[in-house]
């Protein structure tokens, strides 16, 4: 069945995108803005200053409730974001990049690390970002098919509800690697654990976390018959309330059913 | 769920009639749509309020008279990278607040574009109020409130200015919105404005559909 085989290459580990080849890809794509001595042209330095601006305004209001973030440390935000971007000047700032590289800071408390972590870190997540590849469209197809293979009850309420199909109410997770959603402990736990997962078990390990947040709540979301604006409402009003330990050993639960139901073919 | 529109606090009070509005905040990044929200729906104001990724959806409900309007508020991200996801957040809305910051003159620009857009391409008969948020900032004003008056007279436009930080016409501008909605028998279907449609669909189709 066509669901299946789609829903097959997600419990799979694929070796697309190892890191070597990756960083041949990056140093071959030359930023415009990269420093081969010379002029910069007046729409290069332009267009970076307009990057700064929407940096700042983003950088300044980051995670101030978070007691790292002092002034001190939000300028090493804001090196490393501004670093990146000059970089990559055809991409640009986007907003949720902050919300990326922050966790990273916190843990490594170095400005070099972090932003070679956050480079890469990116080279899976820039095609989430609006106009560079639309992988959004395909998390949220994956997302379809998992339902449809994994809860059948899930999928018919969703059915009912037209709009849910869309999933859009799993954009912030798929954007930030569910950083909005959880508290800083667990965002470390929950990314280790999707980096892991790329060798260890399924590259869409964040597949699977997506759906063992949905199926967390499924008898309240089933009980109220929630449509999308219900949910979008609901897990704004969850986030950071979530027991990512009980998330992740779920979502590692379905990725061993997916399994067990290919296998088993 | 059938009593989806009834308020969660009528107040003691027989609610008369219950009118259910979408409504859409539009405006370029960092001028306070969210925090707009924040203090409109729970009192609230944060000084670093994060800035919104994708869209956050809130309701709040106020009392006019014998009415009760029910506003279903799409908050959406401001920066122009996410510009393809907002007529999915538009489409279908009986409202909308543009809002920009009177600190920064290039905000009201942004907000002119979204007026337009919202014109060309939004539910005709659309509420728009315009905001000039950041009230409090008085004293670094580039926005002249004369200008934007004109301009929002000029567009059939409401206009205020308002402070999410001290709140001041905050809880007003949604009253005033909620006056001029219409509220007879067919504007009032609970879910209604709820409906979503991809962003293509929304910003290809919207006008046809909508003038059916």
């Amino acid at each position: 069945m066509d669901e299946d085989n789609k829903a097959s290459k997600l419990a799979v580990d694929d070796n697309e995108g190892a890191g070597v080849s990756n960083y041949e890809q990056r140093s071959a794509c030359i930023s415009p803005a990269s420093s081969q001595g010379g002029i910069y042209p007046v729409e290069l330095v332009e267009n970076f200053g307009l990057n700064i601006h929407r940096i700042d305004k983003d950088v300044q209001r980051c995670d101030r409730n978070y007691p790292y973030f002092t002034l001190e440390n939000l300028d090493k935000l804001r090196n490393i974001i501004c670093t990146y971007v000059w970089d990559h000047l055809e991409m640009g700032y986007m907003q949720g990049m902050c919300d990326l590289v922050a966790p990273l800071l916190v843990i490594l408390d170095d400005e070099t690390l972090s932003y070679s972590c956050f480079c890469l870190l990116m080279e899976r997540m820039s095609a989430n970002f609006p106009h560079s590849g639309g992988a959004m469209d395909t998390h949220f197809a994956n997302m379809r098919s998992l339902v449809q293979i994994l809860d059948s009850e899930m999928f018919e309420l969703m059915h009912e509800n037209g709009d849910f199909t869309h999933f859009y109410f799993c954009y912030r997770w798929f954007l930030l690697d569910f950083k909005r959603e959880l508290l800083y402990d667990d965002v470390f736990t929950v990314w280790e654990t999707i980096w892991a997962a790329k060798e260890m078990s399924s590259s869409h390990f964040v597949l699977f976390f997506a759906l063992a947040l949905v199926e967390t709540y499924r008898d309240i979301i089933l009980a109220n018959h929630m449509d999308f604006t219900d949910i979008i409402k609901f897990f704004n009003e969850m986030a950071e309330h979530h027991d990512a330990k009980t998330v992740l050993s779920l979502a590692r639960n379905l990725v061993l059913q997916l399994q067990t139901l290919i296998e088993n073919k | 769920m059938a009593n989806r529109a009834v308020p969660q606090r009528p107040n003691g009070q027989t609610p008369g009639k219950i009118c259910q509005f979408k409504l859409v905040l539009l405006g370029e990044s960092s001028v306070g749509k969210s925090s707009l929200v924040l203090r409109f729906v729970k009192g609230q104001f944060h000084e670093y309020q994060e800035s919104t990724i994708g869209a956050a959806f809130l309701t709040q409900t106020i009392h006019l008279n014998d009415v009760a309007v029910k506003f279903e508020i799409w908050d959406t991200a401001g920066q122009e990278r996410y510009h393809s996801l907002a007529p999915m957040y538009y489409r279908g809305a009986q409202a909308a607040i543009v809002v920009y910051d009177i600190t920064n003159q290039d905000t009201f620009e942004r907000a002119k574009n979204w007026v337009k857009e919202l014109q060309r391409q939004a539910t005709p008969g659309i509420v728009i109020a315009l905001a000039g948020n950041k009230l409090d900032l008085n004293t670094m004003r580039s926005v002249q409130t004369d200008e934007s008056q004109t301009y929002a007279y000029e567009n059939g436009l409401m206009f205020m200015e308002t402070s999410a930080k001290t709140s001041a016409n905050v809880t007003e501008i949604f009253k005033a919105i909620a006056e001029k909605l219409p509220k007879n028998e067919n504007t009032n279907t609970a879910g209604q404005g709820r409906r979503l449609v991809d962003s293509a669909e929304g910003s290809n189709k919207s006008l046809s559909s909508c003038c059916k």
